[in-house]
């Protein structure tokens, strides 16, 4: 079940597989650069997070209205607590997938000082 | 028949059976070696590597001859479960469409090229692509004649041809008229889909007597002439033209669909929700396209002629020629009369050449002309013919899985899963198939496309 729903997301996701693929790879990047303290750092961690989540959040909020008119339908054809389920899942599951994956650049951006602060001391040192 | 062996030979020859079985003999031998690990490889089918970690050794010769849903899955299957096989996959047709897309598109949901595709993209590598059509079968001497003359011999073979839509059963009807004179029809390809539903469109705008047609006999999908109707009425009303319209819909026989709980549901739904009358024992006869008339036979009131501005018209679907006039086809009982191949229901093999089997519509069982049998089916017979192959009885079975996303609005679906006992099996459990919802719709219109893509890939059981 699990690899036939992973076949059914790669075909899914078709002509934007590079473009997924090309962001996950420069997001990876970047998480493997501030694990390395180059470049950039954990701080101002929380900021970056909430500022993630913030992202997501609005884009949960945003699916949760536009979706069902974006697939053809109307409120009226939501049916009982699985459909609005169904409606909340989807959204969430969009609005996490934003926020991972903006997280890495905010954080990038967002901890880039301390480093070169502290490369800086230890030039000096 | 014509005989397009380029030997000349013709009718049964004995000393290329014998030949061809002592060859058969000897492939099962070989294969026997590697019996317990048949099932692993087949399991390994929904797995995403290429091959197999243990695949089953054979110098077999495979014939697929279809290159449509089932014939696809089939190679990529095959090709991934034996290992040394000549594989060779029979069909003139490159394009691909996606079938179950075509309602969306006659319906106006979705443009043409959203169901149009290449088979290139999904036949394995080292499958061999005969591009022709089968225009005999000759089992008695394991070998098939193509319409270019060429002649394939097989140890195996896979029928996979889908049907024939016999627009020659109706006087008049020709399927060049889709989308002229008011004629719809969903079923032939996304081109007179597309036409479909621009003879729709006019009558949305013009209104008056519109008339849905369900032909006699096994049909592949046989939800969509359903889903025409409801998707057509609910069109009217989204344009505001209900009460323009009067919508008719005609069955050959006293029920809507084969699972008795949704038949149960429509005869209710139709009359009572959508104000569509529905005329039983009703098949068409005849048509007169310019003057916009069809005539019907009816049990109850003989042979009459109605008028319409708009007609869906599907016509009744029999195995394709080469194959119901060949020995492959069933010779009596319910299966006969569409020349449908004659297999197991349960195995999938055929029930007098052991080393013929068949997947998808052409097939002669009870229930199941959609894509969703196909992906269920396949894995079955993928598994029987490795089986045979190394000399053992075809144990796995398939239960007639038969799946039908009933689509009763633009934006709501009933997901309808059922086997041969009618019983419904539901994929997703917290999905009723009794109602209709949102989520079947989300899943017909954004999930099936890519869920059949992989199937054809010969990723989905
Ligand atoms: C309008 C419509 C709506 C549908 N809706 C749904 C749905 O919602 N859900 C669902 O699951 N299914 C649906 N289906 C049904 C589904 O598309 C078919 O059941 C499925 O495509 C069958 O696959 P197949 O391989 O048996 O036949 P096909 O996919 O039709 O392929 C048959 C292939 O065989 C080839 N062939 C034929 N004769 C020969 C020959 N003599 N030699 C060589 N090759 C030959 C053809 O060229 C073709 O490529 C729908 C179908 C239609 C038309």
């Amino acid at each position: 079940m699990i690899m036939e729903a992973i076949a059914t997301a790669i075909q899914f996701l078709g002509g934007t597989l590079p473009a997924v693929i090309i962001l996950a790879i420069v997001n990876l990047i970047l998480l493997a650069l501030l694990i390395a303290r180059v470049g950039s750092s954990f701080r101002n961690f929380g900021r970056a997070l909430g500022s993630a989540l913030g992202v997501g959040g609005v884009v949960a909020i945003l699916s949760v209205f536009l979706l069902p008119a974006h697939t053809g339908a109307s409120w009226a054809n939501l049916h009982g607590a699985v459909d609005y389920l169904g409606l909340f899942v989807i959204s969430a599951g969009l609005g996490v997938a934003a926020a991972a994956a903006v997280f890495p650049p905010i954080q990038y951006l967002l901890g880039m000082g301390s480093s070169s602060r502290r490369q800086h001391q230890s030039a000096r040192a | 028949m014509t005989d397009h062996n380029p030997s000349g030979s013709e009718g049964l020859d004995l000393k290329r059976l014998v030949e061809a079985c002592t060859r058969r003999d000897f492939l099962k031998l070989s294969g026997m070696g590697t019996g317990a690990v048949a099932a692993g490889a087949l399991g390994a089918g929904a797995l995403l590597h290429s091959e197999p970690a243990r695949a089953v050794r054979t110098d077999a010769r495979i014939v697929i001859v279809g290159a449509g849903a089932a014939g696809l899955n089939a190679a990529n299957r095959l090709r991934r479960a034996l290992d040394g096989a000549e594989i060779t996959l029979v069909d003139r047709r490159e394009d691909h469409y996606y079938q179950p897309g075509l309602t969306l598109v006659a319906t106006g949901v979705w443009p043409q090229s959203k169901t149009e595709d290449r088979n290139e993209r999904y036949v394995p590598r080292g499958v061999n692509w005969v591009k022709a059509m089968v225009e005999e079968y000759d089992p008695e001497n394991n070998r098939i004649v193509t319409d270019e003359g060429e002649t394939l011999e097989y140890d195996y073979l896979v029928v996979t041809t889908g049907l024939e839509l016999r627009f020659d059963h109706i006087e008049g009807m020709d399927a060049d008229l889709i989308g002229s004179h008011g004629i719809g029809c969903v079923y032939d390809n996304p081109r007179h889909a597309a036409a479909t539903w621009s003879a729709i469109d006019d009558y949305l705008a013009e209104g008056g007597k519109g008339l849905f047609i369900r032909p006699p006999g096994a049909i592949k999908c046989a939800g969509a002439p359903l889903k025409m109707t409801m998707i057509t009425e609910h069109r009217l009303r989204q344009r505001g033209m209900r009460g323009n319209a009067e919508l008719h819909y005609y069955a050959p026989g006293d029920g809507l669909f084969s699972q008795p709980d949704i038949d149960d549901f429509l005869k209710r739904h139709f009359p009572e929700e959508r104000d569509i009358n529905v005329h039983w024992h009703h098949r068409v006869k005849g048509i007169e396209p310019e003057e916009k008339r069809v005539t019907f036979e009816s049990d109850e009131d003989g042979e009459y002629t109605e008028s319409y501005d708009f007609i869906h018209l599907p016509p009744s679907m029999s195995a394709p020629k080469p194959l119901r006039e060949s020995e492959l086809a069933a010779q009596e009982g319910s299966h006969a009369d569409g020349g449908w191949l004659e297999v197991d229901q349960y195995t999938l093999q055929h029930k007098r050449y052991p080393n013929v089997f068949g997947v998808g519509d052409c097939c002669g069982v009870p229930i199941g002309k959609t894509s969703a049998t196909v992906k269920n089916m396949t894995p079955v017979m993928v598994e029987n013919l490795v089986q045979v192959i190394q000399d053992r009885d075809p144990s796995a079975e398939f239960d007639g899985y038969t799946s039908c996303p009933l689509i009763t609005e633009i934006g709501q679906a009933i997901l309808v899963e059922f086997n041969y006992d009618l019983e419904m099996v539901p994929t997703f459990g917290f999905i009723s198939p009794y109602r209709e919802h949102w989520m079947a719709w989300v899943m017909k219109e954004h999930l099936l496309l890519p869920a059949y893509n992989a199937m054809l890939h010969g990723r989905m059981s």
